[in-house]
């Protein structure tokens, strides 16, 4: 029998099936672990699709092969004929899908670059966008290091401005002469609290003041304004203010003009210090120099009158003698004794107020002279209805000096405070003394609730012969000749009027003579006897 | 809105008439196309010239545009091996439909079959072609190392840039 045996080719499709199998497995496996390893890669997924449909391919393929030669082994032949169409169906259905994933590798692969390309530019933005935000950062970082050290030197600067504010700030409000700035119009438009006090205004007030209505002369502002258009400043200018109550008060003012850049001047600062009590201190001390000036003189020409004077009252005396006491010539010489016998007195007081007379210096209690005086005064000031209160402190220590000067100057304040409320028909004296530990003064006090001394005359009350009191009423020697005994005794005597209660800072109407003595050092008597 | 809802109630209506019809009485008046026995014959040596022409465009991509390697030459030569069955089993089924069922002699057993000669050109053509595996093993093999090395390569890579990271 001629022909060819179909045997290898049996074998061969058999074998083969099985190795199409396992080498489409396999390959599919490796085309799994490609996926795996790198997911997002389109190729591997898609050569894992071409594998999926070549396994599926070999096993319809290999299956129906390995089927059909096991049914014709077996002799099985009709099974194949009614398995076959099937088996070939499918083998033709994964022939087409093998064919249809194949032919779209093309396309996927170009879907694949195109969305790698856009992948890769977008990549690249994202990198450029990656290194721009870390520019941004560094800058930012920069920006942040730069923000911090300005916050730091802001702050730095803001505390050195605060302080220097706040030191400029204490300046100007804990001054206690007057600082003011003004604008071009002449308003003040800042003054401190001392300047506002000065000018009788609380500091609360906000009087809106301009210059021209603290200036109480026009002439002086001319100057002022003058002074500051010209040289731009105006140093220890002397002037009149006038304070809420119209009363004046004198200052000492230093002004600078602020120019712009151009030279306008557009404000002006000043520091203004009240000289008023300077001044009157200065009166005071240049009163105290003339009145020493007068004691001397007063005291020469008394020593010259006295003894012409005790001669005319010799001889007066003794012509006396020689007439009738009824006749003309006496009553005549007894004018001439009275008239010199007064000149003697004035010219004793005049000696006292000099201190030329001779004084007693012992240790004394101070509340006792002044318990001695009110009781000699106390009745003549109850006819008018003056009422004494006496407040003096225990165990007062010793003042050095001569009890009965003492007296002679407690009796003359006690009499200016009897003739200062005689008017007013009642009235009170306050009388007291205390100690002052720090200056080891006693101090003494006289009080009264009468007219008052005006300003222009409390100048003059130490002077000689100066009085307010009516003609016959007074030699105007009394203050005097106290003040230089007060003097002699190493003391002060100072006059307030109207008083001012230092507790309350109330204002009452009326004078106080406060008269300091020093405590006694020595506690031993000293007797000095110094003749005229 | 309500126009095209009756419309849409009219086909249902209609096709709900229609297909029983269709079925209680699928008579040649309703032109039905009959699939003889040869369609699948047909169908079956279209898929392959598909399949060919399917991967022939895949070679050419792979070519073009894939990335040089032994991988994707092995591909390459999967690809080919593939053509060349698919021209094989072509030719295989084509000259089994010229060959009479009696050419083939079974004697008792399988393994014992013969072709009946005297041999001619129809049918030393169809005894080669049954050993399409020859080519047909080659090519999945061919794919298996294909995929094999491209993984290998880039397992190789994923170590190198990982080294290259640490150091």
């Amino acid at each position: 029998m001629t022909g060819l045996p179909l045997l290898p080719s049996i074998l061969v499709d058999m074998l083969g099936s099985i190795a199409d199998l396992f080498f489409a497995f396999l390959a599919m496996r490796y085309a799994y672990l490609l996926t795996r390893k790198q997911q997002e890669n389109f190729l591997w997924g898609y050569l894992f699709y071409i594998c999926i449909a070549i396994s599926a391919f070999s096993i319809s393929r290999a299956a129906g092969h390995l089927v059909k030669q096991f049914l014709f082994i077996s002799g099985n032949n009709d099974i194949w004929h009614v398995i076959s169409p099937y088996s070939g169906g499918v083998n033709t259905l994964m022939l087409i899908s093998v064919s249809a994933v194949t032919l779209f590798y093309h396309k996927g692969v170009q879907s694949h670059q195109v969305i790698a390309k856009k992948a890769a530019k977008l990549k690249q933005a994202n990198f450029l966008l990656e290194e721009a935000a870390e520019k941004m950062r560094a800058l930012n970082q920069n920006l942040e290091e730069i923000n911090t050290h300005l916050e730091e030197k802001v702050k730095e600067r803001t505390a050195e401005l605060s302080r220097s504010e706040e030191k400029f700030r204490h300046l100007f409000s804990a001054s206690k002469d007057m600082v003011y700035f003004c604008n071009t119009n002449q308003e003040i438009t800042d003054i401190n609290e001392s300047g506002l006090e000065m000018l009788g205004y609380g500091p609360n007030d906000h009087p809106g003041l301009r210059l021209q209505d603290i200036f109480a002369n026009d002439g002086a502002l001319a100057t002022f304004f003058n002074f500051m258009q010209r040289d731009g400043y105006i140093k220890d200018f002397e002037a009149e203010f006038k304070r809420k109550d119209d009363s004046i008060i004198i200052v000492l003012l230093s002004a600078t003009a602020i120019k712009d850049e151009k030279g306008n001047i557009v404000s002006c600062e000043g520091i203004a210090k009240d000289l008023t009590k300077v001044k009157t201190m200065m009166e005071q001390l240049a009163a105290s120099e003339k009145m020493a000036s007068v004691g001397q003189m007063a005291a020469g020409v008394a020593h010259e009158i006295n003894t012409p004077l005790g001669i005319i009252l010799g001889y007066a005396q003794l012509m006396m003698d020689d007439f009738d006491k009824d006749s003309e010539p006496y009553q005549n010489l007894l004018v001439i004794e009275r008239q010199t016998k007064a000149s003697r007195k004035i010219v004793a007081d005049l000696l006292k107020f000099s201190r030329q007379t001779g004084s007693a210096r012992e240790n004394l209690d101070l509340n006792e002279i002044l318990t001695d005086v009110v009781a000699v005064t106390e009745h003549n000031l109850h006819l008018d209805h003056i009422q004494v209160h006496l407040d003096l402190a225990e165990n007062l220590p010793p003042v050095v000096g001569d009890a009965e000067k003492l007296r002679q100057v407690f009796v003359n304040l006690i009499n200016n405070a009897h003739h200062a409320m005689e008017e007013q028909g009642r009235g009170d004296i306050y009388i007291s003394s205390w100690f002052d530990p720090d200056k080891k003064q006693v101090i003494a006090r006289v009080r009264d609730t009468g007219h008052g001394i005006p300003d222009d005359v409390q100048a003059r009350i130490f002077d000689p012969f100066f009085t307010t009191k009516p003609v016959g009423k007074g030699t105007g020697l009394g203050l005097s000749v106290s003040y230089g005994i007060v003097q002699d005794h190493g003391g002060i005597i100072e006059v307030e009027s109207p008083v001012q209660d230092k507790k309350t800072e109330k204002t009452f109407p009326g004078t106080a003579f406060t008269i300091r003595l020093p405590e006694a050092t020595d506690t031993e008597a000293v007797h000095l006897e110094k003749d005229n | 809105m309500k126009q095209s809802i009756q419309q849409m109630l009219q086909c249902i209506f209609i096709m709900s008439i229609i297909l029983p019809a269709m079925l209680i009485a699928p008579d040649s008046a309703w032109a039905l196309q009959a699939h003889g026995a040869r369609e699948g014959i047909y169908v079956h040596q279209m898929a392959h010239v598909f399949f060919f022409f399917s991967l022939l465009y895949l070679y050419r991509d792979f070519r073009r545009s894939t990335s040089i390697g032994r991988g994707w030459n092995y591909l390459m030569w999967f690809c080919l091996f593939l053509m060349a069955w698919n021209i094989v089993a072509f030719t295989g089924h084509a000259v089994a439909a010229y060959l009479a069922p009696e050419y083939i002699a079974q004697a008792a057993s399988y393994f014992h079959s013969r072709l009946i000669g005297p041999l001619n050109g129809i049918k030393a053509v169809f005894y080669i072609t049954r050993f399409d595996h020859l080519l047909l093993v080659p090519a999945f093999f061919f794919l298996y190392m294909g995929l094999r090395n491209l993984y290998i390569s880039v397992e190789h890579e994923q170590e190198a840039s990982e080294e290259g990271g640490k150091s």
